[in-house]
């Protein structure tokens, strides 16, 4: 079966190949293929064509892949498991670096191709894999508190910051008022892990590769406290039981038809709480999310990469586009039409940019603390370990610190494969 | 002549051997080359990522296999899913196709809107549901709500209630399978074997007791050897509504956790083989039932 896929997706490959042409020509134009998802708003195209427009001698053809990550990223991993070379640059998701890199499908970056300073360091960090840089941070994404700034006002509370103030804010105003206190993602898929994370990291624990190496006693404790932190959030009613149940659609529903006070959830959410339609529109806000008191709060990173395929048979040609389409202008217009979280420090001080997005700035904040997720060539394997044991404890089927065991020992044998 | 005929007679299965060729070829292409890389892969460590550590592994994947309390427990899950889910929709397929049956006008009506759930793709059935099933914006909720049935809104999907959930969900698709080959079975009982019996003085429930079912056990058998079959290898309904949280995992979805999500083909493999050894067997059981109620008739 492995070796049907890789036919078919090599056919498959081949034959937009055929279509679109690839390679240098007999008119020593050197043509291209950009795989990403779709851009709705046009922009991406729209550069890609002004590109080809001053650079007579190169064609970059834009390929549409599934919006659907999973999808995307099996496709890609049967494309290069073939070694196909008609695709030259791919747009990866920030958790599949390590893997793409330890497979060697994609080429280490040119030194001096960009400046990293101008880069958001979360971004940046998720670009490499073992000290070296294997991609350029194209678009990025953080995990927010929304919060209803019309209730909080009412009741003459600032926006919570720790914990503790976060709960206080959800028993005196939440309740009162017959909406649920806090919302977010607690299904079983990768949405979990980036909560579960982003609560760890806020009451200080971490299971970095370095931690589990050096002090799993500490890791287990931390792991156990907050998956127990998180169930009494549930048991004490500020978050329902069906939060278990909920992805990002579903929380965002119940956000946007004013019937939760906190929710936690990515940017995207903004646009559609501002829209006509939405029942909170002019009475949200966003901040960082909350933290256990002396500590900071973190978001869990997501967005986007761009990388040159290895197998690639224009790596220079690539490179030099990898440049434009990464660049300042080009990550400014994708943000102002598209509305794209830019993943260079310089657009969020870009008066266009602004303009056209003025929530940014509350962004950019939120922006200073974030964190990857587990780099790891297996990070299916990883997400699963936490999406698991995390999830079981939640629902009661297993016992908090027995889940926590688990995943401190599987994530260390992975982390250190 | 008779001399003439034997040749006429090798040369007609000649020919056939030649026509088949094509559809038989398709067949060992389609069919048994899956099948059968699947079980050279299933000895070899083979991750499409980490193609450099691909090698021989000899039985080793098996041995992961045995061990393995992932698959055991999404083994016994599947087994329940199955044995619950075929259960009711036998029970239900055979009251709908007894209604059916006697249905007079506007058959044509009725067949049609039985059979709708079934004509839906699984995957668009799955997410319809898990619309429903929505604890505060699903239909299930709101009507039992307003019915009194309950307080407060239930979380279908959560702990407890999931697998029932899907249950219900695979129930309602395939029940009109189900009755459709049963509404055949009672079609192909003739009438005078029900005036024959009410001559000799059977009620209703004598006739369906001592006529319908041994006639319709056939029917019942192949029922019950398709959805056995397609139930083991419930993948979409449980991925959409729970993505095997919550003790709803099956042995398809483990499956394409280790094939897809980890392109590990070398174990994914093994569980695939392991997977079809125990379908087969089942199916085996299932065929010795049925010919087993043909010999009774």
């Amino acid at each position: 079966m492995g070796k049907l896929t890789t036919l078919a997706g090599a056919g498959v490959v081949l034959s937009i190949c055929f279509l679109v042409g690839c390679s240098t020509g007999d008119d020593g134009v050197t043509r291209m293929i950009f795989a990403a998802g779709q851009d709705p708003s046009g922009a991406t195209a729209a550069l890609i064509e002004e590109y080809n427009a001053s650079h007579p001698d190169v064609e970059v053809t834009f390929q549409v892949m599934p919006a659907n990550t999973d999808t995307q990223h099996d496709a890609y991993v049967t494309y290069l498991s073939a070694q196909e070379s008609s695709i030259d640059l791919y747009s990866l998701d920030v958790i599949w670096t390590a893997e793409f890199a330890r497979a060697g499908w994609i080429r280490p970056v040119p030194a001096g191709l960009f400046d990293e300073q101008e880069f958001l360091s979360g971004p940046l960090e998720s670009v490499m894999y073992e000290g070296t840089i294997y991609a350029v941070p194209w678009f990025t994404d953080a995990g927010l508190l929304y919060y209803r700034s019309d209730l909080l006002e009412k009741a003459g509370l600032p926006v919570p910051e720790t914990w503790s103030e976060f709960t206080r804010a959800c028993t005196s105003v939440a309740d009162p008022a017959g909406i649920e206190g806090f919302i977010w993602q607690g299904a079983k898929y990768e949405g979990l892990v980036c909560n579960f994370l982003e609560v760890l990291w806020g009451r200080g624990g971490d299971i970095s590769a370095e931690t589990l190496r050096d002090s799993p006693e500490r890791a287990v404790r931390d792991v156990e406290s907050t998956i127990d932190f998180i169930r009494e959030l549930i048991e004490t009613g500020i978050s329902p039981a069906s939060v278990l149940t909920y992805k990002e659609e579903e929380s965002r529903r119940l956000f946007t038809e004013g019937q939760v006070l906190f929710l936690r959830n990515w940017p995207y959410v903004w646009s559609i709480a501002e829209d006509e339609e939405s029942s909170v529109k002019g009475t949200i806000g966003i901040a960082p999310l909350p933290h256990a008191e002396g500590e900071t709060g973190y978001s869990t990173i997501g967005g986007w990469n761009i990388a040159v395929s290895a197998y690639s048979r224009h790596p220079e040609e690539a490179f030099e586009f990898l440049a434009f389409i990464t660049g300042e202008r080009s990550l400014s217009l994708r943000a102002i039409e598209g509305g794209y979280l830019p993943t260079r420090k310089s657009s969020y001080g870009d008066p266009d940019v602004l303009a056209a997005n003025p929530h940014y700035s509350g962004f950019f904040d939120v922006f200073q603390n974030t964190r990857n997720r587990p780099r790891t060539p297996h990070y299916p394997i990883a997400s699963d370990i936490i999406q698991e044991n995390v999830h079981r404890a939640l629902t009661g089927e297993f016992d908090s610190h027995a889940a926590a065991e688990s995943i401190v020992t599987e994530m260390a044998a992975i982390l250190s494969r | 002549m008779s001399r003439a005929a034997p040749t006429k007679r090798r040369r007609e299965s000649r020919l056939a051997v030649w026509l088949l060729a094509p559809s038989l070829a398709f067949v060992a292409l389609l069919g048994a080359f899956p099948v059968l890389s699947q079980f050279v892969l299933s000895f070899t460590h083979y991750n499409m990522k980490f193609a450099d550590e691909r090698g021989f592994a000899g039985l080793e994947n098996f041995a992961r296999l045995a061990a393995d309390a992932t698959f055991l427990q999404d083994f016994w899950q599947t087994i329940y899913f199955t044995v619950i889910s075929v259960g009711f929709e036998l029970a239900f397929g055979l009251a709908a196709a007894l209604v059916l049956n006697r249905i007079g006008r506007g058959r044509a009506a009725m067949n049609t809107s039985i059979v709708l759930p079934w004509a839906l793709p699984t995957v668009v059935a799955a997410t319809m549901w898990s619309l429903i099933l929505n604890d505060r914006m699903g239909l299930l909720n709101s009507v039992l709500v307003k019915l009194g049935a309950i307080d407060a809104p239930v979380v279908w999907l959560g702990p407890g209630l999931a697998m029932g959930s899907i249950i219900l969900a695979d129930v309602w698709k395939t029940t009109p399978f189900v009755a459709i080959i049963l509404l055949a079975g009672l079609k192909s009982i003739p009438d005078q074997y029900y005036e024959a019996a009410s001559l000799d003085g059977a009620g209703r429930w004598h006739q369906f007791r001592f006529v319908t079912v041994p006639l319709l056990r056939p029917f019942i058998a192949i029922a019950l050897l398709f959805r056995t079959m397609d139930a083991f290898r419930v993948f979409d309904i449980v991925w959409v509504l729970t993505g095997g949280a919550t003790k709803t995992e099956t042995l398809s979805v483990y499956i394409y956790r280790m094939l897809f999500r980890y392109s590990d083909l070398g174990y994914g493999s093994a569980m695939t083989v392991a997977l079809f050894l125990i379908v087969f067997l089942i199916s085996l059981g299932l065929l010795k039932l049925l010919k087993a109620s043909r010999e009774t008739v």
